[in-house]
């Protein structure tokens, strides 16, 4: 069985509009790749997503997403202020398609995929 | 309209505060509709939404107006909105294993996921909001966390409910170590438990 990873660094992440990482995120999923991205999406992100998931499911078989963020639960305000020292203003996001990931083991400092198909 | 306008200025002079809208959120199956259910019961003597063990029996968000508890000699009104249960995932199949057919198990996976869209819609409009866990599930979900960050990132007043004490292997203090920033209150809403606790939760906000 094969399982893919892909890894977006803080910078890759912080170049992307809001749009352009939840439509690379859907894309990768869709692609039965696993996601991991350095800098996390906000709750507002997180939030989006899942309605952008919602409006896929049913197309193509696919079924939903199985997501996990580790941290990064800040303020807007201070957010801006990590940004502009040229810190991460939010955590880890794992991402991976509902039909790989079998069960997501968290914690508030861990986060276990189990994947198989 | 300024009539409309002139009118709720007018009540709200008159100290009769606005009705307060109160979402009832959560993952699937944690009990939501059941506590509508008894919150309608004991309060305008009618339920609000049908209960089955099969996922997703709430497809759209179902709302009972100017439901008005009476607790600690005050009096709120609410707008209750029981809420589809929030998940990441939806599959068809899931719902054939309970003996439904294939196209009406598509059907109910499409309503499904509109009324997942609709809940998260809500999320802006709620004055308050009721996040309804499993108390013997673990709590820290992805769902869960983006419910309360989103209400906490608006400030909307959330009170934790810790559904399904009844059962044996309840244990809702993981919820209240998850979430310590948020008051918690433990209920089975199947049985009717610590119902008044959560009554006068309701009102503690409601009077904020």
């Amino acid at each position: 069985m094969k399982v893919e990873l892909e890894f977006l660094s803080s910078k890759a992440v912080q170049r992307l509009q809001p749009e352009e990482k939840l439509a690379l995120i859907l894309k990768s999923v869709r692609k039965n790749k696993i996601i991991v991205l350095e800098e996390g999406l906000t709750r507002e992100e997180e939030r989006e997503l899942f309605t952008r998931v919602m409006k896929e499911i049913g197309k193509g078989g696919f079924t939903g997403i199985e997501i996990a963020s580790l941290g990064g639960d800040v303020d807007a305000f201070r957010a801006g202020i990590i940004r502009f020292l040229g810190g991460k203003s939010h955590g880890l996001t794992i991402i991976g398609p509902e039909k790989l990931v079998r069960e997501i083991k968290r914690d508030p400092e861990r986060i276990g995929f189990v994947a198989s198909k | 309209m300024p009539f409309t306008r002139f009118f709720s200025w007018l009540k709200g002079f008159f100290g009769n505060r606005k009705t307060m809208s109160l979402g009832i959120y959560g993952n699937v199956n944690t009990g939501k509709s059941t506590l509508a259910n008894r919150i309608c019961v004991d309060w305008t003597g009618e339920p609000l939404s049908e209960v089955s063990e099969v996922p997703h029996e709430t497809r759209e968000v179902k709302k009972k107006e100017r439901v008005v508890i009476h607790v600690g000699g005050r009096k709120v009104t609410i707008n209750l909105l029981d809420m589809p249960g929030i998940t990441t995932r939806v599959d068809y199949r899931e719902f054939m294993k309970y003996g439904i057919g294939a196209k009406k198990a598509q059907q109910r996976a499409k309503e499904a996921t509109k009324g997942i869209i609709e809940a998260i819609k809500w999320l802006e409009h709620v004055d308050a909001a009721l996040v309804v866990m499993d108390a013997c599930d673990d709590p820290y979900t992805q769902v869960n966390i983006t419910i309360l960050g989103n209400l906490e990132a608006r400030k909307i007043p959330v009170v934790l409910v810790a559904n399904k004490i009844d059962r044996k292997e309840a244990r809702p203090e993981r919820i209240k170590e998850a979430f310590p920033q948020h008051e918690v209150i433990s209920i089975s809403a199947l049985k009717g438990d610590n119902m008044n606790a959560l009554y006068e939760a309701i009102a503690a906000h409601a009077s904020r």
